[in-house]
């Protein structure tokens, strides 16, 4: 096999590993699932070109690479653009005690530092480890693990300002 | 008792997707697409950077042009307000892919697309501090500015710059921008080819022999927008007090945490768009020299043969290695030129070092 073919098959596994990964990751933040596909297609393709220098976890990386096109992609959106995009993102389709839930919870998320919710959005969402936020944020294990702390903290106290819905602080609902 | 991180994950705007883990079709066409053609086929050009890690600094020479083939799928979508390091990085990237790619598929050699040449700095012994201070005064002596504020005229150049759908790479083909906006939302913008410039004489024969493409003079496009069609990058007039236009630079581009190259990003998308008065380029210098790693370069003769004192600062934020140059007037404090500068190479990314990848000049 030709070592080309052997570099597609090596990049075929990760993309089909970690498609939807990525793809969330930029869902989450954009709130546009058109455009974040686009975004995903362009992590590939930074991906694709440093294949021979991929670190192993490679996936925190994937997150570093959309992070930073991401950020470009902010520069090209005006202010309402993604205000608007938040709002959106509020407004998902879903049951009605979850949308409340949904509002209260992301809006004390969004009242936060950017890089609170960032660190924030990297545990809960992307479900990531400390060394692997470290990673993705360009940091040391124990700046993440601080900035992570920090931001729980202040998120809770924000979220303590508001009660919120009846039953969201203090049931173990399953919601998937 | 629920915790935060657990509140959050149930309100993950995410949560389902892509649930199977299976690719879906638009996932396996683009991956068909990134492997038929890596870097030329994506269905969106919407100018995205390369976040490549530092390497090592090499040098390379610049060789003789060899014609690239263009993104022909990459869709025009494009914005009048911004350009950028962005999307210069994009065709570096591209560039960068056709390199490490070719050999194994039989596709055209590594070429290197002419930029212009660096601008040659005599450098000073004073501080930042004492240079924009002395800006800052003699742009606060000038009269004030009469006329539009939003009618602005500049050369702009970059390597990602395409022309009638291609990226013209034997030569330096920069644009002649006149942008007229109202507050309603209207605007006309008219675009010309610039003087063209190329490195080596051979550059110049790629050229002729391709037919002499975007001579100067050539109409690009000629826009017009009608009301609420235009959204500049900043809608209301840049504030007069330092500590005001730091926040509203601010605003759309994330300077605390990206740094002072996107600092230089966001006065050069101002001045895209704003005139910007004597009152505002005082303020500009305070704001500036907030900033601790703005150094000065020194003089230097801009690409319209005027002197001025440039600073710069150095970032690679958006994963390569860019200098930021402003140059300022002497004499009246004012923007002449902001520029990009590729300081070194990194990875596969076979470009001259150093290479300018983008420019602005206002007159």
């Amino acid at each position: 096999m030709r070592v080309d073919q052997l570099a597609q098959r090596r990049f075929t596994r990760l993309y089909e590993l970690h498609y939807w990964s990525v793809l969330r990751f930029l869902l989450r933040r954009l709130g546009d699932e058109p455009r974040a596909r686009d975004l995903t297609a362009e992590v590939f393709v930074v991906a694709w070109r440093r294949l021979d220098e991929l670190p192993d976890p490679v996936l925190p990386w994937l997150y570093g690479a959309a992070r930073r096109i991401l950020a470009n992609e902010y520069r090209h959106r005006s202010r309402q653009d993604r205000l608007h995009e938040r709002l959106a993102g509020l407004a998902m389709d879903e049951r009605e005690d979850l949308a409340a839930e949904r509002i209260w919870v992301l809006e004390a998320l969004h009242r936060l530092s950017e890089a609170d919710q960032e660190v924030l959005r990297l545990s809960a969402w992307e479900d990531l480890s400390g060394a692997d936020i470290a990673a993705v944020l360009n940091c040391s294990n124990s700046a993440a693990a601080v900035r992570l702390h920090r931001a729980r903290q202040r998120l809770r106290m924000l979220m303590s300002e508001d009660d919120g819905p009846d039953d969201a602080r203090n049931t173990e609902a399953d919601h998937g | 008792m629920v915790d935060e991180i657990q509140l959050l994950r149930r309100v993950d705007p995410a949560r389902g997707v892509g649930g199977s883990g299976a690719l879906d079709d638009r996932a396996r066409a683009d991956l068909q697409r990134l492997l038929a053609d890596p870097g030329l086929s994506l269905p969106t050009a919407p100018a995205p950077f390369v976040p490549v890690p530092l390497a090592r600094a090499r040098t390379v020479r610049r060789p003789e042009p060899v014609p690239v083939a263009t993104g022909k799928r990459w869709s025009a979508r494009r914005r009048s307000a911004l350009a950028g390091a962005a999307t210069v990085a994009l065709v570096l990237a591209v560039l960068a892919l056709s390199a490490v790619l070719a050999p194994g598929r039989g596709g055209p050699p590594p070429a290197f697309a002419a930029t212009p040449p660096i601008l040659r700095a005599v450098s000073t012994s004073e501080s930042a501090g004492t240079v924009l201070g002395h800006l800052a005064r003699v742009a606060a002596a000038q009269p004030a500015t009469r006329g539009d504020l939003r009618r602005v005229s500049y050369e702009h150049w970059s390597l990602a710059n395409r022309i009638n759908g291609r990226t013209v790479t034997v030569a330096v083909v920069p644009e002649q921008v006149q942008l007229s906006w109202k507050p309603d939302g209207s605007a006309v913008s008219r675009v010309v080819a610039g003087q063209t410039y190329f490195p080596t004489d051979a550059y110049r024969r790629a050229w002729e022999e391709q037919g002499r493409p975007e001579a100067a003079g050539t109409l690009i496009s000629n826009e017009e927008f009608a009301p609420g069609r235009y959204r500049p990058v900043y809608s209301s007039a840049p504030p007069a007090s330092w500590i005001r236009l730091r926040s509203y630079l601010s605003t759309g581009h994330p300077i605390d945490s990206h740094g002072t190259g996107e600092l230089f990003t966001a006065v050069t998308d101002l001045a895209r768009e704003w005139r910007l008065t004597p009152a505002v380029d005082s303020a500009l210098m305070g704001v500036l020299a907030q900033a601790s790693d703005v150094r000065i370069l020194g003089t230097v003769t801009d690409r319209a043969g005027r002197a001025g004192t440039a600073i710069a600062t150095d970032s690679s934020f958006t994963g390569l290695p860019i200098r930021y140059v402003l140059v300022f007037d002497p004499r009246t404090g004012s923007l002449l030129a902001s520029e990009q500068w590729l300081t070194t190479t990194a990875g596969a990314l076979d470009v001259p070092v150093p290479s300018v990848v983008a420019y602005h000049l206002w007159r």
